[in-house]
């Protein structure tokens, strides 16, 4: 009996349909106060003073904070130290906050942050990415040329390639800001312990560990005394980071300060303003063909805007330049993607973190090749696609690992009935006066599993399970559940680690003081890196229970095996609780640290194996498009996905359903409604940034289709990520298929407007 | 100016002191302590606050508490005492509707609302019905399936 590869019922799931599940915004504390933030005026400007005394006074206030309050250092990040917690010296972007102020009732607090005053002198505001780099005016002085970073990925002679090339396309594309849209906005409590210097916070934080280091560089409490105690979290895809960490570290000094319980969530305007985003990112590439179609070489300039913080913008930078040339067999690479700083919204880390906006740019310019060349897009793909023993676009030979990729788009083609659909559209599509077009889009990635080489040595997952004298297996674990189900998928890795059934083991709620340190829930880590953490503990209990059943039954337990439930070693065969016994009744303790890290791999910066394994992932879709309403019907998508080992397959399902729609938002409708004059966001509630709704999505068909990782724990990848960096690159394609011209539009999303003028442009008017 | 309010939530009668013009969802989740109703937007956007209020299903953050004096209230927290919403809760768990789970309350409530007008809706129907319903973690396609599901077994 194996649990790993079970769908076991998620372990959450009876709380969260009873509507006993905490999220952030459900707690209370005797003596709570509520807080509110004071936003910045000017996405740039100079503060020349704060005057709170007028907000002290209203009714209900407590307590009004400024950046003076924080004791330690002002600002936080999780590797570039620069985001303010409270603007200082100056604002950066709309979403910095100046002050909160923190009262018995959320109405005082509302009411009392209208009265403080604020006076500002403004600064230029830089919203284009293409006119900040070296510009006059500099947002950090430690990036003079306002260029934050980035990664320049090389691997043989681009120009050879290109002069070898029978065929070239040039191509340009451009993405825009996309929310992470998690339905629960951002909520937190911070409680101070009466008995000593020490703060509990709770809430939607995907980050504990990372935000314990925020709290403890800003307020200098020892990392002990600051307990970070995640809620129920309503959704993150990589969001609830930096921007709910400034939140708790704003929560914990209104606690110290008053000694009573702080509640801090934000409105949706707020959070839409206040928290990072998707990089928009300007693609040029240029893509050199044999007249076949075989990939000679591939050159791409990709320039991202980080906006005000570089947050995570570097190592996004890293992911599209390595992973953004897809699995495809080339011989010579050059791809540079920069971040560049601006007075927008700050972007970092979302679900795909850089590489759905370059998989859209990349096989946007496959289909506009295919089509130069004169075979299908299915047909590029096909010679192209990265085999066993290859040598990726990076440099890494693939040689560890079934490269199945090929297997994975043939299974999504063939769930598409691709090719039969393929013909008959192309047929229907050559009468001019058609109106409703349909189109198929074909896009596939393979995804570097969790950090990658760019941060070679500090890939690191802990884990704490204590089997209890009862036999029951608790584990501690800090990688959070965000709501993909983690926890079961943990839970289940578990009971198969330490050879017992799923129901003898329970999972502690992430805490900061009773799990150890480890990397946080992101980059497709969770249950690659916790697995491996798991596995190593449970290694380590079965050497101390093998030990202590060694002393107690006088045999040798050199073959010792732990299976459903049962130990065997010698000739004995006896329940895992009576060795579990035999340990406490020798005074041992079957408890243990488990720890894994991804071996370094050989990057020097540019080429080389940018990850230690990866996860490949196909998405094919269908679209219908009506010339004269500009409006884009998804008919079919299909997620074809190798995880590795499908820990709980129907997860591994909802993440790809999850992932798909997700594509679908950012491909046709998302769009924040930046304006580039004052660096504003138009669209920050659901009447105006639109989301798909149920009746957008189509009868989506998630497959998957397992090869065991040898790199792995458990055979297992994570999938977070690979669910949905395909997808939009897939929608889009169909739609330029539609439009009859591959590459024809080329700035997401493709909403209605520019779909409506499209057709006006290539079709003329309704005859 | 609070005024006293009575109501019938989730099978039993309330009588509240409240402000009118304070919002239900307010009401719920500061005055009641009942938090299962969610706040996703505040603008009736985004479902996450839905209830029932005299079988029909409506978005919290747009009532005011006035306009629940002498209504039916039904809340996700009563749902699992009833046929309807017991069977739903089972389909929606082993159906894989439920991720986070920020939008499943609300989510619940309108399928809810559906069922009660419509004991055999189609696929389509079903849609329509949680159309107002955000769902940023499930892609909807098990959201829906979960329902279906527990027509068939409601039927049986
Ligand atoms: S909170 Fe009421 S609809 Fe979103
Ligand atoms: S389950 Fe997360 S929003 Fe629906």
């Amino acid at each position: 009996m194996y649990t790993v590869g079970q769908s076991v019922k998620r372990i959450d799931a009876d709380a969260k349909v009873l509507g006993t599940a905490q999220f952030g915004d459900d707690e209370r504390y005797p003596g709570m106060l509520y807080l509110k933030g004071v936003y910045a005026k000017y996405a740039h400007a100079k503060i020349l003073s704060v005057d709170t005394s007028e907000a002290e006074k209203m009714p209900g206030v407590a307590i009004v904070v400024t950046a003076k309050d924080i004791p330690c250092e002002k600002m936080i990040g999780e590797i570039f130290i620069d985001q303010y917690v409270l603007a200082d010296d100056k604002t950066r972007y709309l979403g910095d906050v100046v002050a909160v102020v923190a009262a018995d009732t959320q109405d005082q607090a509302n009411e009392a942050a209208k009265h403080v005053k604020v006076e500002y002198e403004p600064l230029p505001v830089l919203s284009d990415p293409r006119t900040a780099i070296g510009n006059e005016q500099v947002i950090n002085p430690d990036y003079p040329d306002n260029i934050c970073g980035g990664v320049h990925a090389l691997k043989g002679d681009i120009d050879k390639a290109f002069a070898e090339s029978d065929v070239i396309v040039e191509s340009h594309f451009e993405t825009g800001h996309v929310e992470h849209a998690y339905i629960e906005p951002e909520a937190v409590n911070a409680i101070p312990n009466p008995m000593r210097p020490e703060v509990t916070i709770t809430g939607s934080l995907q980050a504990p560990y990372n935000l314990r280091i925020s709290v403890h560089r800003c307020l200098g409490l020892p990392m002990s005394q600051i307990i970070i105690r995640p809620s129920a979290v309503g959704g993150s895809f990589g969001g609830k980071i930096e921007t709910a960490e400034a939140m708790a570290v704003r929560a914990a000094l209104v606690a110290l300060k008053t000694g009573r319980p702080a509640h801090y969530k934000l409105t949706r305007e707020e959070s839409i303003t206040e928290s990072y985003k998707r990089h928009p990112i300007t693609f040029d590439l240029k893509l050199g063909c044999d007249k076949e179609g075989h990939i000679k070489g591939l050159k791409v300039n990709a320039l991202g805007d980080s906006g005000a913080y570089i947050n995570m913008s570097p190592p996004v930078m890293y992911k599209t330049a390595t992973l953004g040339p897809g699995p495809y067999r080339m011989d010579a690479l050059d791809y540079d993607a920069v971040a560049v700083i601006t007075n927008n919204v700050h972007t970092g880390s979302m679900r795909g973190f850089g590489t759905p906006q370059a998989i859209f740019a990349m096989e946007n310019t496959m289909d506009m090749m295919a089509a130069k060349i004169g075979i299908s897009p299915l047909e590029m793909r096909r010679r192209n696609l990265l085999q066993n023993g290859d040598v990726s676009p990076c440099g890494h030979l693939l040689d560890f690992h079934e490269v199945s990729i090929r297997s994975v788009m043939e299974k999504a083609v063939k769930e598409m009935d691709y090719e039969r659909k393929y013909a008959e559209i192309m047929e229907e599509n050559r009468d001019p006066k058609r109106r409703k077009r349909r189109g198929l889009g074909i896009a596939t990635s393979m995804r570097g599993a969790s950090i990658g080489a760019d941060g070679n040595g500090f890939d690191v997952s802990r884990v704490l399970i204590e089997v209890m004298p009862d036999a029951n297996v608790h584990v501690n674990i800090g990688l959070v559940e965000i709501g993909q189900g983690l926890r079961t998928a943990q839970a289940e890795m578990a009971a198969e680690g330490m050879g017992v059934p799923f129901d003898r083991v329970t999972m502690g709620e992430t805490d900061t003081s009773r799990s150890p340190v480890t990397g946080a829930c992101i980059a497709s880590r969770g249950t690659m890196m916790g697995g491996a953490a798991i596995k190593d503990a449970c290694i380590k209990i079965h050497k101390i229970i093998a030990d202590a059943c060694a002393a107690v039954y006088k045999k040798p337990v050199d073959d010792i095996v732990f299976e459903n439930d049962r130990v065997r070693f010698a000739d004995m065969d006896i329940s895992f609780p009576e060795a579990v016994k035999a340990c406490y009744d020798r005074n041992m303790t079957p408890m243990a640290v488990g720890t894994y890290f991804v071996p370094v791999t050989n990057w020097d910066g540019h080429t080389g194996e940018p990850f230690y394994t990866y996860t490949y992932s196909c998405h094919v879709a269908e679209v219908e498009v009506d010339l004269d309403c500009g409006t884009v019907e998804v008919l079919k998508m299909v997620g074809c996905h190798d995880p590795g080992r499908a820990v709980n397959p129907d997860a591994v399902k909802g993440q790809i359903y999850g992932g798909l729609t997700m594509a679908e938002g950012m491909a046709l409708f998302e769009d924040l409604g930046l304006n580039r004059k004052d660096a504003s966001l138009k669209n920050r509630n659901y009447e105006n940034y639109i989301i798909p709704t149920a009746m957008d999505v189509p009868e989506n068909v998630p497959i998957i289709d397992e090869h065991h990782d040898p790199r792995t724990a458990f055979g297992g990848r994570s999938m977070g990520e690979p669910a949905t960096e395909p997808g939009a690159g897939a929608i889009t394609c169909a739609v330029n298929m539609a439009l009859g011209k591959p590459g024809y539009l080329t700035s997401l999303p493709f909403d209605l407007d520019k779909v409506f003028f499209a057709g006006q442009e290539l079709f003329g008017e309704e005859a | 100016m609070k005024q006293t309010l009575s109501f019938t939530l989730n099978h039993k009668p309330y009588t509240i002191e409240a402000d009118p013009c304070d919002r239900f969802l307010d009401v719920l989740r500061n005055d009641l302590s009942l938090r299962g109703t969610k706040e996703g937007c505040g603008v009736g956007e985004c479902g996450a606050c839905t209830i029932v209020i005299n079988s029909n299903a409506v978005t919290s953050c747009l009532v005011l508490a006035g306009q629940a004096d002498g209504a039916d209230i039904m809340t996700v927290e009563g749902l699992s005492e009833t046929e309807i919403g017991s069977v739903l809760q089972r389909c929606f768990i082993e159906n894989g509707a439920v991720q986070c789970g920020f939008c499943t309350p609300g989510m619940l409530m309108s399928a809810y609302a559906l069922l009660q007008h419509n004991p055999n809706p189609t696929r389509e129907e079903i849609k329509e019905a949680i159309a107002g319903n955000l769902c940023r973690c499930t892609g909807y396609v098990p959201i829906v399936n979960s329902i279906e599901a527990a027509v068939k077994s409601l039927q049986s």
